[in-house]
């Protein structure tokens, strides 16, 4: 035989190597989550919970990595740019896939374009509290008393264009009231001015407010979800204390880069999903006030489109939008 | 549960083999950690709080509280013998440690540091059992005016920190409110001259920062002359303290002690004036303030103190209340969540034993860390008869790696660079780099509380000296400002007519 | 000591007192501050609804103001001369850490501390290469045994891992 006859089926199999499904062997390497958030918030808690599971039951190793920085932008631009080969995902919420869009004139991203939604993971209410010496019972009350005073009553949030911000500006909008937003450094500094008595309202995420509420020392006004937390039967929502059409649900997802193949992210999307639905994973979720969603990816896209564009008219009426 | 036979009950937890390991080990860890350039607390906390998932609550927070407080301990280590701060609270250190260091008496520094730490860190513990109440609700009645008023006192007493020129330490604390401009308005969300540089976005980091002023321009200022190599290092004379020394040192320490108790309990940024105060203070009272920048051991005694007491009394409003003072409580916040305790006011009703267990094992903790420390006050001298040529590659590398595991950012090591280059022309000039660190420390806390102070009143200025809290420290500021610039005055009017 | 700008000879008294530290601190000051009055270009608001410019517009000006103020007193109290920069070492010291942060993303730990020893030891004109050698791979080692093994930070050891 003629030597070269040989090497045929060598270059056949080399030229045919790159045609094989690359999902066959999906993953190569560890995965990397990407948080934008400094570690032990919200974010992050839930990024180890989510990724411990399905490293757990798919025996893939995942490494959560931390890039915080610029309200998520500095992990969102990380990703958008990473390798679309379904080993780097990031834990998406509502600021970076919801507000920040129309917060920041300049990104070096764009939430749509660059990103492949995976699945909504969790909504988690935020709670609208009166602080210390503040005489308000319900939301009636504090609406009651900003038309009566208007820019007299102040609300904290732990950050300008967080979903906290925009929960108190929401609020401001469809109830036509005057009401001052003081931002913080976080939620630390917003509780102590909050327990001084030198705010008027505060808005925090869920799991900060649980010791509080229970120890008395804050009085929670109101959920901003349409759906009452379990944790909380007794408050409120927005919607039934007298905002009509309001809801905010501060939301985490996962998404991954762009141009991530179909097929790597139905696999990613399964193995989360196969996660979401055990007990105790829903057990903890639970305990940080999330109520567990799960969505499928496109459903999860047309989802946050929306939100985008929800929070839009919102952002900019608050003027707290970013050269 | 009164005071007595909760303190006794949390020895007993406390004292329980397991949390004395894990205590053990958060010690020793943190002393490691604050010996490294660059990883610090708040890094290495992050990267445990996975394993904290298996622990049991008490034990996780024994440990990771031992590793915060240990890192004081460890952080002086460096800046009194090679001028390399790990924090803020040690960045003062370096002006009296360091000296002392060359002039071969660094075992007595470093024993005064682990000293004063002890008896500070004792004090504290007892503090934070008998008065952690009283002192949550002074902290509770501080808003932002009083914040404000505080650091303006802050940064004029940081004047008497000076040495030199008083109008170039001035000029200084100018540079450092500069640098401390840089990243996101906190109230505006815009950001300010970071030229479109992502990563200067939450604002240029301090241990870069300092690591490259302090460090590395060290570094190469001790490679200026051509015979460096032998002409380094001095013979040590003793690694104890004198009777002298001792006779100095300790009414420092007591000081030291008070001012950081009351400064740690205060959320958004008492802590990181304690030391500067400590070490202003203690140059007004003493008899001679030229000793000081010379090797004068208060200047070690003092501030090492204050830190390590405004540590300890840091815990308290996240035990009281389940407030986060620092980067490190917030951490600690999400531990105890991660664990599904929820940090509030009930938590020393609800959990009797991690309440007082912790308090208990922070007496513990200083305990060993006061044996670990005092042997290795021999070891770490004896690393500095390191030949020069081997010891500052040493030191440039372990400061990049601890600089770039921050945040696993390259960027971070540019910052270090860009500000070697800084430090170095500012030796070279005279300029001293201490007021430009609390300028930068304190410059974002203080626009920041002086813009919502602002909000808070609607614009009314008055409401610096309606507050009677924020009255007392600006009138205290003002006192203290004639105070420093009277006598120079008085020089000059005596100057001219002589001329 | 370090080289002293009067062993060239006397200066004129003129360029002596220019180059004093005091001087050319000053003026470092005021080019400082000018800069940052320039490059101010937020909102600056009214003192009682402050805005991201005003701050800036206070701690520049500020620092412009002592500026000229260092520089005046340094001109009319001479201080002593600046002496000159040890070049050569901080080139190398600077350059040793920026060949760390080029590579140390790409080629990994082991390979940026070795050649961060390298070109810091230029710095000190050692001429022994077994010696640097030596030191770099111990150094690189320890550190591998202490960061990534020890506090296991993660970042990339080896240039062909993860």
């Amino acid at each position: 035989m003629k030597p070269i006859l040989l090497l045929a089926p060598l270059v056949a199999a080399a030229l045919a190597a790159p045609a094989l499904p690359a999902a066959a062997k999906f993953p190569e390497k560890p995965i990397r989550l990407v948080v934008g958030f400094p570690p032990a918030g919200a974010t992050d808690i839930l990024a180890r919970v989510v990724a411990a599971k399905v490293g757990e039951m798919q025996k893939w190793e995942i490494v959560v990595d931390n890039k915080p920085g610029a309200a998520g932008n500095v992990g969102a631009d990380i990703v958008a740019k990473a390798p679309a080969d379904g080993h780097t995902w990031m834990l998406t919420q509502i600021a970076t896939h919801g507000i920040v869009p129309s917060l920041y004139k300049k990104l070096p991203f764009d939430s749509v374009k660059d990103f492949a939604g995976v699945t909504q993971l969790v909504g988690v209410p935020n709670v609208i509290s009166a602080c210390k010496g503040f005489p308000a019972e319900t939301i009636a009350d504090v609406v009651r008393i900003a038309k009566e005073k208007p820019g007299t009553v102040t609300f904290a949030s732990s950050g300008n264009g967080t979903s906290l911000h925009m929960s108190g500006q929401l609020l401001k909008v469809l109830a036509g009231i005057d009401i001052v937003h003081v931002p913080y450094r976080g939620a630390g500094p917003a509780l102590n001015d909050c327990l001084g008595g030198n705010i008027s309202l505060i808005v925090n995420n869920f799991p900060e407010t649980v010791a509080h509420v229970q120890a008395g020392t804050l009085k929670p006004l109101a959920v901003t979800t349409t759906e009452r937390a379990p944790q909380y039967p007794n408050v409120p929502t927005m919607r039934e204390a007298g905002v009509a059409g309001y809801e905010v649900s501060a939301w985490f997802g996962i998404v991954v880069p762009a141009k991530t193949p179909k097929d790597v992210v139905e696999a990613i999307y399964a193995a989360v999903r196969q996660a979401l639905d055990q007990p105790d994973v829903k057990a903890r979720l639970a305990d940080l006030g999330g109520t567990v969603v799960g969505s499928r990816p496109e459903a999860f896209e047309t989802f946050y489109k929306s939100e985008i564009a929800k929070w839009k008219p919102v952002v900019e009426s608050s003027g707290a939008q970013i050269e | 549960m009164d005071i007595l036979s909760g303190l006794w009950f949390g020895l007993g937890v406390a004292l329980q083999p397991t949390n004395i390991g894990f205590c053990f080990i958060g010690s020793l860890l943190g002393t490691l950690i604050g010996v490294l350039p660059g990883v610090g607390p708040v890094a290495t906390i992050a990267l445990l709080l996975p394993i904290t998932f298996g622990l049991p609550a008490t034990s996780a927070i024994i440990m990771l509280a031992g590793i915060f407080y240990g890192a004081q301990y460890g952080g002086s280590t460096t800046a009194i013998l090679i001028k390399l701060p790990g924090e803020t609270s040690s960045v003062v250190t370096t002006l009296d440690g360091y000296a002392m260091a060359q002039q071969g008496r660094g075992g007595a520094a470093l024993a005064t540091a682990a000293l004063g730490s002890f008896f500070a860190g004792t004090v504290a513990t007892l503090f934070i059992a008998v008065a952690g109440p009283l002192l949550t609700s002074i902290a509770l009645s501080f808003s932002s005016a009083e914040y404000f008023a505080l650091m303006v006192l802050g940064l004029i007493a940081s004047v008497v920190l000076a040495h030199g020129s008083v109008p170039k330490a001035i000029a200084m604390i100018f540079v450092g409110l500069a640098i401390g401009l840089v990243g996101t308005d906190v109230n505006s969300g815009e950001l300010r001259y970071a030229f479109d540089i992502q990563e200067l976005s939450d604002g240029v980091g301090f241990v870069p920062v300092v690591l490259g002023l302090f460090g590395v321009s060290e570094v190469i200022r001790n490679l200026e002359t051509a015979d460096w190599r032998t002409a380094r290092i001095s013979p040590i004379t003793r690694l104890w303290l004198t009777r002298e020394d001792f006779r100095q040192a300790a009414p420092a320490a007591l000081r030291g002690t008070m001012l950081g108790s009351f400064l740690g309990v205060l959320p958004g940024g008492g802590a990181a004036l304690a030391s500067f105060a400590s070490y202003g203070l203690e140059k007004k009272l003493a008899r001679d303030p030229s000793r000081f920048g010379k090797g004068a051991i208060e200047g070690v005694a003092g501030p090492e103190s204050a830190n390590n007491a405004a540590a300890q009394t840091s815990f308290i409003p996240l035990l009281t209340l389940g407030l986060p003072t620092n980067a490190v409580m917030a951490l600690m916040v999400g531990a105890l969540i991660i664990q599904g305790i929820q940090p509030g006011p009930l938590m020393m009703e609800r959990q009797p034993d991690l309440f007082w267990g912790l308090v208990a094992s922070m007496w513990v903790g200083n305990i060993m860390l006061l044996v670990i420390n005092l042997p290795l006050v021999g070891i770490w001298v004896r690393l500095l008869k390191v030949p020069y040529d081997l010891l500052y590659p040493a030191i440039l590398v372990f400061s990049a790696i601890g600089v770039f595991s921050l945040n696993n950012s390259a960027f971070d090591v540019y910052v270090t660079i860009v500000f070697a280059l800084v430090g170095y022309l500012l030796i070279k000039l005279d300029c001293e780099p201490v007021p430009l660190v609390l300028g930068f420390v304190l410059g974002p806390l203080m626009e920041e509380h002086l813009r919502r102070a602002m909000l808070l009143s609607r614009g009314d200025p008055l409401v610096f000296v309606n507050r009677p809290i924020s009255l007392g420290l600006l009138a205290v500021a003002a006192v203290l400002l004639l105070a420093i610039v009277l006598p120079a005055f008085r020089n000059r009017r005596r100057e001219m007519f002589q001329e | 000591m370090s080289a002293d700008v009067s062993e060239a000879g006397p200066l004129d008294p003129l360029r002596a007192r220019l180059l004093s530290r005091d001087v050319l601190a000053g003026i470092l000051f005021l080019t400082l501050g000018l800069a940052g009055l320039w490059l101010n270009e937020y909102r600056i608001g009214m003192a009682a609804r402050m805005g991201p410019g005003y701050m800036p517009m206070l701690v520049f000006g500020a620092l412009a103001a002592m500026g000229g103020v260092v520089t005046l007193i340094g001109l009319v109290r001479p201080g002593p001369p600046v002496e000159a920069m040890a070049v050569a070492a901080t080139i190398w010291i600077l350059a040793s850490l920026a060949v760390f942060a080029l590579t140390i993303e790409r080629l990994g730990l082991m390979v940026a501390t070795v050649l961060l020893v390298g070109v810091a030891s230029l710095a000190g004109h050692v001429g022994q290469p077994l010696r640097i050698l030596a030191l770099a791979v111990g150094l690189a080692l320890f550190s591998l045994a202490v960061f990534v093994w020890g506090l296991g930070v993660t970042m990339k050891v080896w240039p062909w891992t993860f």
